[in-house]
């Protein structure tokens, strides 16, 4: 087999191809990659086909961690028992796009598209997972919830040339996840991440889709903590839910070119934000 | 048989995959060709260099307009859309040269090494911009124009005294819809050895075609001949003729088959949509709720071409105030150029846009006089006898009142609204002018064959999809009790039957092989009578019988056939004439007009404005329901195409049709049958007028919802947020 | 439609083995992007998955991949490895098939067809997965098949009909296992 295609069957191995040859593209599902190939946007030099990497389909426990392998599809995070460990990453799997691309598209897939319309990185800036780039140099740890996007392309902050995305970890949370998309015209959403940390009060909430990449509202979060009831671990006050949802819009500060667009992506990331947590913690 | 569902002879072939569409054609020495177009709306073209396409290993040919006649130029109407651009592009998407190669790879290689030096104009992508803007083509900027003046405004009542009007205003906005046909245009071109072209085209309309063809390669028409292939998906305008040309004169050029078939956004770029349209009312009636008079000035974006927006224009002219009577009416309606793709025939094509305005104003005069929007409609609703806004008095069913009861009296939906959403319930009703109008002179013809019981149906009519061969196979089997007869595309070897759409086939390619068929069996039957000292038409053929009334007479249908070897009939059926409008948009210009009325339910998420339809509700104005089924399919396929122009699909953002979650599964409250005279069988065409009130309904089930105005479609959800 | 991109020269080839309808099939000096669709219809002279987009919006490429149904154009085929693909022309062997099929024709959801082989191969992965798929299921399964000529009813109704024609089986029980226990870490899916 020529050197334009390689077919690893190892995570080394995968690693190495990419090492030698960092032009050369990584291809799991192909939902992502080849819309834009077939337009002829983007000539692959090389592939990298992912297919025989069996550790990339395998999910697992390490301590509090569940540890989640980028060659995972949509479809597959969404079956009943990844669902019960990750609720929220299962929502959203749910959700996208249709049943083909649902059956190919991978999180390591979504996640190294990183735009408005990948789904999981809000999901997991939420958890405040990491996800593992890995290069014959060993394995880095990225958080989604620390990337800044508007200070440049998500999927560079992400990953370095010639790493590969081999999956993520995300913490073992036993409170509610929520997970709320809705579609604010011309065939784009807005997506919100809400879950439960370890401790009452620690509620993290991340957004998709009003920028390039996900944005938390670590300002809102902490606000919302001083609302909760520590015996109860609900709202103190229903009326905060509004507050809290208007306090993460005006933390997101959503992206649209028009202005009437921004206020209505503002306005959308308010209704989302009160509603995952009046959801989650009543009020 | 008639009245009944029947299966498609061309289902299994379809569902098993081995249907054959345009693109699945393939002959031996295959060339395939890509498209040179234009990324510019509006440029002159100062130079097309193809030397960089010939280096490309390969490309075999490269042609551009100076490989063409001289104002090689096409359109159905007007001939002025150019097949290759010729010294000034009108639109982004505009075919500009056209290579052939061995090899996809290599067409699109050479596609991309074709030098076009262009020096970019200033664009009109605004219709209003068309009136006071420099001419786009020499023909002109106004497509067509009709100045609709009907009746006297009424100033006094009855009895002398003024009127008490009651005046609604508003300005309305409908965008163009993309035709998302699943199969995208395409052409196989082969040269005869005469020195002609056999085309492989999935043209709805192949005489017209051909002859465009022919005309733009300076061919003699006989010497191109056009045969139709599987179409995937056909709602109005298919085909690009241009692409068919350039893939005959690459064919031509090089001694070999050529094949192109576009890309999906190629196919977004080319036209062919529905006209976006603009749209002023002033809707005046008196207290008692009686129409008093509509003004309207309506413009459609026609894009940079003519094609069919004259015939739009007709057609809109006599819908633009709606289903009612109107004692007085001045409606000025343009068509007009600008530099957005050519627009097209989109099923129920100008009465969509107009019925979306008409009945936004009837609501709104609801709203005003404080009356119920149904009882506000009944009250004006025209009916048999009545008379259109063009002075036409509509002589065959008008069932306005009829279908707008049916659905107002369905049961609502029985699930209560979902938990935080605000339903809406809002009502539309529309008309449609069917067949050709403004004295088309359309016919069609058929041969039907019958041979040892075996009957072979000819016509020129094509199936894009529409069921049309499943209801040729019913009139057979109802006129001779033949149930699988054979159905053949003639393609331009029989006289034209005209393009499908707006119940076309439904009546004249039906009717023409009614014809045929009866007069096969006046023949058959005529001696089996004669033998019981009766009549052909006394005697009734069904399940294989042959039954005289009284019953005494029930003998095989072999009989018919036992001395008879052969027997070839033609048929052939005419529209009613009509005549072309006057300059005030007065004539009798329509064959037949039909009617469908429809209620929309929706769920309104007011903070987010998302939007569920949560039932369609409709009743159809079908004359006789020829094959419930397929009635059915016209009917569900109408209503998802109008929930999506309401909801999702504009041609910036969503192009493909409603999915599974997107509309609810029709109701239909009736089905009314009161036959068409002149009809076969009294049927009318059913999916153009199914579709009209469709968006008109949806955006009022949500105006009454949310109690907003929503003058524009789709409604996006920031058009639709309740504070 | 939704073949290989511009640059004829550059364009890197190789050469590899598809497990296509049960026989391993050798592809030729093919161009690296090529996907799935491309290389049945063109290369393997498999007509019957449609070109209807290049883009995964269509579904009318929909074929099947170890028994799952996807989008053909965004599969990179070269990448597939020993991977089953299954097309409308194998498909067409099962009993299962025809009574979707018989089921899609009835129901009127077959009017231009182009999009039918597609929907045939979803409904027929629902069906091998699902014995008795219920309304959500089957509008999932469909969602990815938007169709112009019948709307979206008609094509649920066949698989609705066709999932209850067929003789009932055992059912399975360990999706309801699984969200009561936390289940053991997998291994390879």
């Amino acid at each position: 087999m020529d050197a334009t295609i390689l077919m690893p069957l190892s995570l080394d191995e995968a690693v190495d191809a990419l090492a030698r040859d960092p032009r050369a593209l990584p291809v799991a599902g192909g939902t992502d990659l080849m819309p834009r190939v077939n337009a002829g946007t983007v000539r692959p030099p090389a592939l990298v086909g992912l297919a025989k990497v069996a550790d990339l389909r395998r999910w697992g426990y390490e301590g509090d961690f569940v540890m989640l392998g980028a060659g995972l599809t949509w479809a597959r995070l969404a079956d009943a028992d990844l669902a019960s460990l990750v609720p929220a990453l299962a929502a959203a799997a749910n959700e996208v796009g249709t049943a083909q691309v649902r059956a190919m598209g991978t999180l390591g897939g979504n996640i190294l598209a990183s735009g408005r319309a990948a789904d999981s990185l809000p999901v997991l800036a939420a958890l405040e997972a990491t996800v593992s780039c890995r290069s014959p140099g060993g394995v880095r740890e990225v958080a989604p919830h620390l990337l800044a996007p508007q200070a440049g392309p998500i999927a560079e902050q992400l990953l370095r040339p010639g790493e590969l995305i081999t999956g993520v970890r995300v913490p073992l949370l036993r409170g509610v996840q929520e997970f709320v998309k809705a579609p604010v015209g011309g065939g784009r959403h807005l997506t919100l991440a809400l879950v439960a940390g370890p401790v009452v009060g620690d509620v993290r909430c991340a957004v998709g889709g009003a920028h390039p990449g996900p944005v938390r509202a670590f300002a809102a979060e902490q606000w919302l903590a001083g609302r909760m009831d520590p015996h109860t671990g609900r709202l103190s006050d229903a009326r905060d839910a509004a507050d809290f949802g208007r306090l993460v819009a005006d933390e997101i500060r959503p992206e649209a070119e028009q202005r009437a667009a921004r206020a209505h992506l503002r306005h959308v990331v308010a209704v989302c934000a009160r509603r995952a947590v009046q959801r989650a913690f009543g009020g | 048989m008639i009245g009944e569902s029947a299966p498609r002879p061309d289902g299994d072939a379809k569902a098993r995959g081995r249907f054959s569409y345009t693109g699945d054609l393939w002959a031996p020495g295959l060339l395939w060709c890509v498209l040179v177009r234009s990324p510019y709306r509006h440029a002159r073209i100062l130079d097309v260099d193809p030397a960089g396409a010939y280096a490309v290993p390969g490309v075999r040919g490269v042609v551009t307009a100076a490989d063409l006649p001289p104002g090689a130029c096409h359109g159905v109407i007007v001939a002025d859309r150019p097949v290759l651009a010729d010294g000034v592009v009108r639109f982004a998407g505009e075919a500009v040269a056209a290579v052939a190669a061995e090899t996809l790879h290599a067409a699109r290689a050479g596609a991309a090494a074709v030098l076009v030096s262009y020096q970019p104009l200033e664009a009109a992508s605004d219709p209003e911009h068309a009136f006071a803007g420099p001419p786009l083509h020499p023909d002109g900027n106004v497509l067509r124009h009709i100045a609709l003046r009907h009746g006297r405004p009424v100033k006094l009542r009855r009895d002398g005294t003024p009127v008490d009007e009651v005046v609604v205003e508003g300005l309305y906005e409908v965008p163009a819809q993309y035709q998302a046909n699943p199969a995208t245009d395409a052409a196989l071109a082969l040269p005869s050895p005469d020195g002609g072209v056999e085309l492989h085209v999935a043209s709805p309309y192949p005489h017209a075609d051909r002859d465009q063809v022919a005309e733009c390669l300076g061919l003699p028409a006989g010497m191109v001949r056009l045969m139709p292939t599987g179409a995937g998906g056909s709602a109005g305008t298919r085909e690009d003729v241009g692409l068919t040309a350039v893939v005959a004169l690459l064919a031509l050029r090089t001694g070999r088959p050529v094949k192109a078939v576009l890309e999906r956004d190629e196919s977004l770029s080319v036209g062919g949509h529905r006209h976006a349209a603009r749209m002023k009312y002033t809707h005046r009636a008196d207290r008692d709720g009686r129409l008093l008079g509509v003004e309207a000035q309506i413009i459609l974006d026609g894009g940079a071409y003519a094609g069919v927006s004259a015939e739009v224009i007709g057609r809109l002219i006599g819908c633009a105030a709606g289903p009612y009577m109107v004692p007085y009416a001045a409606v000025d309606a343009w068509a007009v150029r600008t530099n957005n793709p050519p627009a097209g025939a989109m099923r129920g094509p100008g009465a969509v846009q107009v019925c979306f305005a008409h009945e936004a104003q009837m609501d709104k005069l609801a709203d005003a006089l404080g009356m119920d929007p149904v009882e506000l409609r009944l009250r004006n609703a025209l009916s048999s006898g009545t008379m259109l806004t063009t002075g036409q008095v509509l002589d065959g069913p008008v069932p306005v009142g009829a279908a707008l009861r049916a659905v107002a009296e369905a049961a609502p939906p029985a699930a209560p609204p979902a938990p935080g959403t605000l339903r809406g319930t809002g009502y539309a009703v529309g008309l449609m002018p069917l067949l050709g109008i403004e004295g088309a002179d359309e016919s069609s013809t058929a041969t039907v064959r019958l041979d040892g019981g075996v009957v072979t149906v000819t016509c020129a009519a094509v199936e894009v999809g529409q069921g049309f061969v499943t209801l040729v196979r019913q009139i057979v089997d109802e006129v001779l009790g033949v149930p699988d007869a054979i159905v053949l595309q003639a393609g331009t070897a029989l006289p034209t039957a005209g393009a499908p759409g707006v119940g076309r086939h439904t009546w004249l390619t039906a009717g023409a092989v009614e014809q045929a068929a009866r007069e096969i069996r006046e023949r058959l039957l005529a001696p089996v009578a004669a033998r019981y000292g009766m009549t052909a038409r006394l005697l009734d053929v069904r399940d294989g019988r042959i039954k005289s009334y009284d019953g005494l007479i029930d003998l095989s249908v072999d009989a018919m056939y036992e001395d008879t070897a052969t027997v070839t009939t033609a048929g052939a059926c005419r529209a009613p004439s009509t005549e072309p409008l006057d300059d005030a948009g007065q004539g009798n210009a329509y064959p037949a007009v039909a009617f469908s009325a429809c209620r929309v339910v929706v769920d309104l998420d007011p903070e987010l404005g998302t939007i569920r339809v949560v039932d369609v509700t409709g009743a159809y104005d079908a004359g006789r329901v020829l094959d419930p089924g397929q009635a059915r399919v016209r009917v569900e396929s109408s209503v998802a195409m109008g929930v999506g122009l309401a909801l999702t699909e504009d041609i910036e953002s969503v192009w493909s049709p409603p999915g599974t979650w997107d509309v609810p599964a029709v109701r239909v409250a009736a089905w009314i049958e009161e036959p068409q005279p002149g009809a076969p069988f009294g049927a009318k065409g059913l999916g153009d007028a199914a579709v009209v009130p469709v968006p008109a309904a949806v955006a009022a089930a949500v105006r009454d919802a949310t109690g907003l105005e929503l003058p524009r479609l789709p409604l996006r959800p920031r058009d639709v947020v309740v504070e | 439609m939704s073949g290989p991109g511009f640059d004829f020269d550059a364009a890197p080839t190789t050469s590899y083995v598809l497990r296509v309808n049960g026989e391993a099939r050798l592809i030729e000096n093919a161009w690296i992007g090529e996907n799935l669709l491309y290389v049945l219809r063109e290369r393997l002279g498999l007509p019957g998955a449609k070109d209807g987009c290049g883009q995964g919006v269509c579904g009318t490429c929909t074929v099947h991949l170890d028994g799952v149904a996807v989008s053909a154009c965004l599969v990179a085929a070269a990448t597939l490895g020993d991977r089953e693909v299954r097309t409308i022309e194998d498909l067409d062997n099962d009993p299962e098939t025809a009574g979707v099929q018989r089921a899609l024709v009835e129901s009127g959801a077959v009017q231009c067809g182009y999009c039918v082989p597609g929907v045939v191969a979803s409904a027929c992965a629902l069906l091998a997965r699902s014995s008795e798929p219920g309304e959500v299921e089957i509008r999932r399964a469909l969602d990815g098949h938007p169709c112009r000529c019948a709307g979206p009813h008609p094509m649920v109704d066949a698989v609705r009909t066709a999932a209850r024609r067929r003789a009932p089986r055992e059912t399975h029980s360990t999706m309801m296992f699984n969200v009561i226990a936390p289940p053991a870490a997998g291994g390879t899916e």
